[in-house]
């Protein structure tokens, strides 16, 4: 006898009528994969699902649509500060330049930094946390005490003094301008994985008390493989959800850097320079302000709303929102 | 020769008011193929015990003495590396809930196929694969082809089958010794009996030697050959498991006999042995038992009475034990 119930209640339902139903040698319900269900949880999460439209609509143009625009730096003098209108969407800056391109070709190089620091900060920060956590002793308290310095680092002062050095050798990767998107991405990267250290650190801690690591242990797998393949698969969740927030983080970082003169240098365009171009001219020409803003301000929210519904959707204990 | 010889062992666990022997002067032994049943209450040192044979114990507990021979070979004394080759592959354990005891984020045939492929780096994902379809085949749960549970979660099986598959994962590869700690305690009765049968049906299958550690004297019964019985860190009775309930020796024994219910006989209320267990930082001077026992005299007090051999491989350890009344049945 097999029975297929479509849906949890349903399921608990069957378990509280009959409990001959759900016997132990009789084929359970054809359950959902913990993830499956996460997924589910994350699709009725209606402002997630707005965060992932935003989000889908701001790569696509600034990755897709952008190749179909004016280029960012090309001058036309005749046609400086114009209104918008259906030429130029976002209106033009004092130079004449497409600000409509200008936004995209910023939010390119804005959303590639945010990602690599995502990606980046994740490794040194998961490799780190799950060290402490696991091994525990005096390797914990050496590698929290040293992320907690870093943490407690006034991030705007080094990240300032960092780019006013500008190109350094980093012997086999070459000279880097930390100035650069490259730079920008390894400098924030280091100024951000101290959350996800600490993060996975607590997952891990609790992880390895669980006895599933101790019966890989009686297995005999090793440190390594109880690591990679027991301790970090389980923390994937709040790891997934975190990097999400650190890309709305190094978003605003970036910008804030930027912004005050020490981020990614003019011309190459950056929502943050954008802004700070901008900003003494708004009374005036306020277009030039307003459109970076504004992409700025939906990515950031979209990807909080991303981070908050993968929370809930990670998390069972969490009411699902309907 | 015995498979696993284990001669005096003491295992110590650093407290804020010293070390303390959860474990002292253990001696037992295992043939191949042979199946003893640990029987103690909570905190009597069996789990620990267990633990010990796959070097397990982790700080603050330590080894202190003793020594425990597998095949001939010592493993007290190994390094992690060292030790990490006999786990698994010469003495394999199954933990007491197969719940937490499995990953939940894993499929149940990774799961298994990992348990073979920790010791055997060089074969591929595939045939680890073919090989965990082999044995969650052979323990109940059906491979890929047979509509198996292989693609399944942990959390989509019951209590049974996650514990048939943690069987198979201990099974993966072809231990000689099985220390089994409490493995059906978490199961129904009816689970519980499936699982014993599916136990002893592998273990003569693959000539398997087993240690099964449990507080049920009831489940002890039904699967050893010979019981020792843990009391305070040290066994204090150890006989063949027909002769150990019919005629226990030991006053502990006796009280835990005594204690169980039994079908078909009235004996008005059950008799209780008095007090409770002694904790790790209160195990009384003399036999650990004396403050609890009906026959306890002065000189139980004195000293750790040494295990006797009162008939042929049954041991006691009590001074008094000659002097005993017969147990009444």
């Amino acid at each position: 006898m097999s029975m297929r119930i479509g849906d949890e209640s349903a399921r608990t339902r069957a378990e509280s009528i009959d409990p001959l139903l759900v016997s132990n040698e009789m084929a359970t319900p054809e359950g959902r994969s913990e993830w499956r269900r996460a997924l589910r949880r994350f699709r009725r999460h209606l402002p997630a699902m707005l965060g992932v439209v935003l989000l889908v609509l701001m790569a696509f143009a600034c990755f897709v649509v952008v190749r179909f625009v004016p280029s960012p730096t090309k001058l036309h003098l005749a046609n400086v500060y114009a209104h918008p209108s259906s030429s130029h969407w976002f209106g033009t800056d004092e130079l004449g330049r497409d600000s409509f391109s200008r936004v995209l070709h910023g939010g390119q190089i804005s959303l590639r930094i945010a990602l690599g620091v995502a990606l980046l900060s994740t490794v040194v920060g998961v490799v780190i946390g799950a060290l402490a956590g696991f091994y525990g002793g005096w390797l914990d308290g050496l590698l929290m005490r040293f992320t907690d310095l870093w943490i407690a680092l006034p991030a705007l002062p080094i990240l300032a003094l960092a780019v006013s050095i500008g190109t350094v050798d980093l012997g086999v990767f070459g000279g880097v301008d930390l100035g650069g998107p490259l730079g920008m991405t390894l400098l924030l990267s280091l100024l951000l994985w101290g959350s996800i250290a600490r993060v996975v650190r607590g997952a891990t801690l609790s992880l390895r008390e669980r006895e599933f690591v101790d019966a890989a242990r009686a297995m005999g797998a090793s440190n390594t493989r109880i690591i990679t393949r027991h301790v970090l698969p389980n923390c994937l969740g709040p790891i997934v959800v975190n990097a999400t927030l650190v890309v709305a983080e190094a978003i605003l970082v970036e910008t804030t850097l930027s912004f005050l003169g020490f981020g990614i240098q003019p011309p190459t365009p950056s929502w943050g320079n954008l802004l700070s171009d901008s900003i003494g001219t708004f009374e005036d020409y306020w277009w030039l302000t307003v459109f970076p803003g504004l992409a700025i301000f939906i990515t950031v929210l979209a990807i909080n709303f991303v981070g908050d519904g993968l929370r809930d959707a990670i998390d069972p204990r969490r009411p699902v929102r309907v | 020769m015995s498979l696993l010889e284990v001669r005096g062992l003491a295992i110590a666990f650093d407290t804020d008011a010293g070390a303390r022997r959860a474990v002292d002067d253990v001696t037992f032994s295992i043939d191949a193929a042979e199946r003893v049943a640990l029987v103690g209450e909570s905190g009597s040192g069996k789990t620990v015990t267990g633990l010990a044979l796959l070097g397990l114990i982790d700080l603050p507990g330590r080894i202190v003495e003793g020594s425990i021979r597998f095949d001939g070979r010592e493993l007290v004394g190994l390094t992690e590396r060292e030790y990490r080759a006999v786990r698994g592959r010469e003495i394999a354990m199954v933990f007491q809930d197969s719940m937490t005891a499995l990953n939940p984020s894993l499929r149940v045939g990774d799961q298994v196929a990992e348990a073979v492929l920790v010791h055997d780096q060089a074969a591929s994902r595939a045939s680890a694969s073919a090989r965990a379809g082999e044995l969650l085949t052979l323990v109940g749960v059906g491979g890929a082809d047979d509509g198996g549970r292989v693609r399944d979660y942990p959390h989509q099986l019951s209590g049974g089958m996650r514990q048939r598959v943690v069987l198979a994962m201990a099974l993966a590869n072809r231990p000689r010794l099985l220390v089994a700690d409490e493995p059906t305690t978490a199961l129904d009765v009816t689970t519980q009996a499936e699982i014993l049968a599916l136990l002893e049906q592998l273990r003569r299958e693959q000539d398997l030697a087993l240690l099964f550690i449990t507080h049920d004297l009831g489940v002890a019964a039904g699967v050893a050959d010979r019981v020792a019985v843990m009391y305070a860190g040290r066994v204090v009775e150890e006989a063949a498991a027909t002769e150990l309930f019919a005629s226990p020796r030991h006053p502990y024994t006796r009280g835990l006999l005594e204690s169980s219910p039994r079908l078909g006989t009235v004996r008005g209320a059950l008799a209780a042995i008095p007090g409770q267990p002694p904790g790790l930082s209160e195990i009384p001077e003399g036999c650990a038992f004396h403050p609890r026992c009906g026959f306890a005299e002065p000189r139980c007090a004195q000293t750790v009475p040494p295990l006797e051999e009162v008939s042929t491989r049954h041991t006691v350890a009590c001074v008094r034990v000659h002097e005993l009344p017969p147990v009444a049945s």
